[in-house]
């Protein structure tokens, strides 16, 4: 790891400034500017097509060098599209660009080998669909060789996927996420309550674990992974040990996870939108989940979302307001004077959230808007399915650097207490999350 | 535990509150029936008082780090500073270090944050 590529606070943080010098905030801007270019090349009679590249499925490599000499100009173009985007925030955010847009041909250039290997029929007929080829080849690079320090800059795990996720706004009608939003924040929060009490019992109970490692170490297995689990840590006051130590644990068992539910989930044939609910209650990471659910398919992704986004995401603020406040009223003697403040809810709400709505809401009144059936086909043709493209390549550099990023020697020791505790909330969290997903709302998941 | 293998930065933020406002009222008069020549010879005093204690928090907090962003408002002092591994300073240490020296929970704030070291999910 890298001290470098963590840049220094100029100032103090907060206020308006946040809106350019947060990443969550640059995923926002990055995500609704693509869509909004694709609809001004629609309105200008254009597309994003020419660059939205997809390769086709082979047999013969002969498939694959047809298809790259024929568009070869136009992956030039999409990957100057997407450095170019991602260059202006990462400008934004303090790294050096140079050393960005040199890692970024370096991640590009695997992506395209990723896409031609999980295009292949032999690799889609052992289940090696690209999200998976992606982690694998990552962790195998990131573990079994030196990675150089400039690299750093361009492997941004969270920022690719949170931009994905905006994308992925665009290609959700607004009404769908409006009506299967209050059921997969239902199923999240029963699933979310009952790991996080489990965690938490078991880990002061069982194990004496202090109480605000507890609620870290909680957090992090039920409600939303790395990004509760610091969330939280700041908002009881945990010593960075222990927050570094749930960090550990999230990493490891999400990636697990990622090998496991996709086979598990073929192995049993789960279809694909209870699935992809399951994935959203029993992955802990944004990233990590949506690499599993993309290995299942479309509509997999589209009920991950739902679940974890919609469900579980939004309401990391809500967790940090009330357990800042149990831990300042009911917990251990206190030694400053600060008090929960219900600014952290919106303090702690993840912004990325918002452009995933946003994308969602301006795509489903262009349609809903398009005076004619050719109009709103249109649309979706020139529109929509190129943004969708679009995200595919964002999560496969995400996936990539999900296995490029994840040093296990890097990983802080645990100890087997909290990997006990935590593990612990694992095993229930995981059969409660199927029985809910698949055999109870099964049939409702597989309509979304 | 090896530092090498932290996963987090945690940034620590100390608010002092200066002067508190009340009912909008910059100076806190006690009351409007005695003399304000004296109410504020007494607010001086207070002030200063109030002033020092700060900066003796201050070279506490200095005395940990160098390390500080800082942010003078009319009413308040902010610091901040960012850890990044185990073996530096960190927050439990400078409340016990405050509380040592004679300084209450109440004078002061704390927020702390954690961040995720760069390559974490």
């Amino acid at each position: 790891m890298s001290n470098s590529s963590t840049p220094e606070p100029a100032n103090v943080s907060g206020g308006w400034s946040n809106l350019w010098k947060k990443e969550d905030w640059w995923a926002v801007w990055l995500g609704l500017g693509i869509v909004f270019v694709a609809i001004l090349l629609w309105k200008a009679g254009s597309s994003l097509k020419p660059i939205a590249l997809d390769v086709p499925t082979w047999t013969e490599f002969s498939t694959v060098s047809q298809h790259f000499a024929a568009e070869f100009t136009n992956y030039i173009w999409l990957f100057i599209a997407f450095a170019v985007v991602f260059s202006i925030a990462i400008k934004a955010l303090g790294y050096k660009l140079n050393e960005f847009i040199a890692g970024f041909i370096v991640v590009f250039l695997l992506s395209v080998v990723i896409m031609v290997l999980g295009a292949n029929t032999w690799f889609k007929a052992y289940n090696l669909e690209a999200p998976l080829v992606a982690l694998a080849l990552g962790l195998l690079i990131g573990n079994f060789t030196k990675i150089p320090e400039w690299m750093n800059a361009s492997l941004r795990t969270e920022f690719y996927v949170k931009t994905g996720i905006v994308l992925l706004g665009a290609t959700l009608p607004f009404t769908l996420i409006i009506q299967a939003g209050p059921v997969a924040f239902g199923q999240a929060t029963l699933i979310a309550v009952t790991t996080f009490l489990t965690i938490f019992y078991v880990g002061t109970k069982w194990f004496g674990l202090d109480r605000r490692f507890a609620a870290t170490l909680g957090a992090g297995g039920s409600i939303c992974g790395v990004s509760a689990s610091i969330a939280v840590g700041g908002a009881v006051k945990a010593d960075q040990q222990h927050v570094s130590v749930s960090i550990s644990l999230v990493v490891v068992w999400a990636i697990i996870m990622i090998f496991f539910l996709p086979f598990f989930i073929k192995l049993v044939g789960i279809p694909s939108g209870p699935a992809g609910a399951w994935i959203g209650t029993s992955e802990f990471a944004d990233a990590a989940g949506m690499a599993a659910a993309a290995a299942i398919d479309e509509q997999a992704i589209r009920s991950f979302t739902l679940m974890k986004v919609v469900g579980r995401d939004m309401f990391i603020g809500i967790w940090c307001f009330i357990l800042a406040l149990v831990s300042v009223t009911k917990w251990e003697k206190r030694e400053d004077g600060s008090k929960p403040d219900a600014k952290e809810i919106w303090t702690r709400f993840p912004k990325f959230v918002i452009g995933f709505f946003v994308a969602s809401a301006i795509i489903t009144v262009l349609v809903a808007s398009a005076a004619t059936p050719e109009i709103a086909s249109a649309i979706n043709g020139d529109v929509i399915k190129p943004v969708k493209t679009l995200r595919t390549w964002a999560f496969i550099f995400c996936f990539l650097c999900i296995g490029m990023t994840t040093r296990f020697k890097e990983l802080t020791s645990v100890g087997w207490k909290p990997l006990a505790a935590f593990s612990t909330g694992v095993a229930v969290n995981v059969p409660l999350g199927y029985i809910l997903s698949v055999l109870l709302l099964g049939s409702y998941w597989a309509g979304v | 535990m090896h530092s090498r293998n932290c996963t987090c930065v945690q940034r620590i933020r100390f608010e002092f509150l200066l002067i508190e406002k009340k009912k909008n009222a910059l100076i806190p008069f006690k009351s409007k029936k005695t003399k304000k020549a004296d109410d504020l010879r007494d607010l001086a005093d207070s002030i200063q008082h109030r002033f020092r204690r700060v900066a003796d928090m201050m070279d506490i907090l200095y005395g940990f780090t160098d390390n500080w962003s800082t942010r003078d408002l009319p009413d308040r002092i902010i610091m901040e500073t960012r850890c990044e591994s185990f073996d530096e300073y960190n927050f439990l240490n400078m409340t016990r270090c405050l509380s040592e020296r004679g300084f209450s929970d109440k004078e002061y704030t704390l927020n702390i944050d954690y961040e995720r070291r760069w390559g974490m999910l």
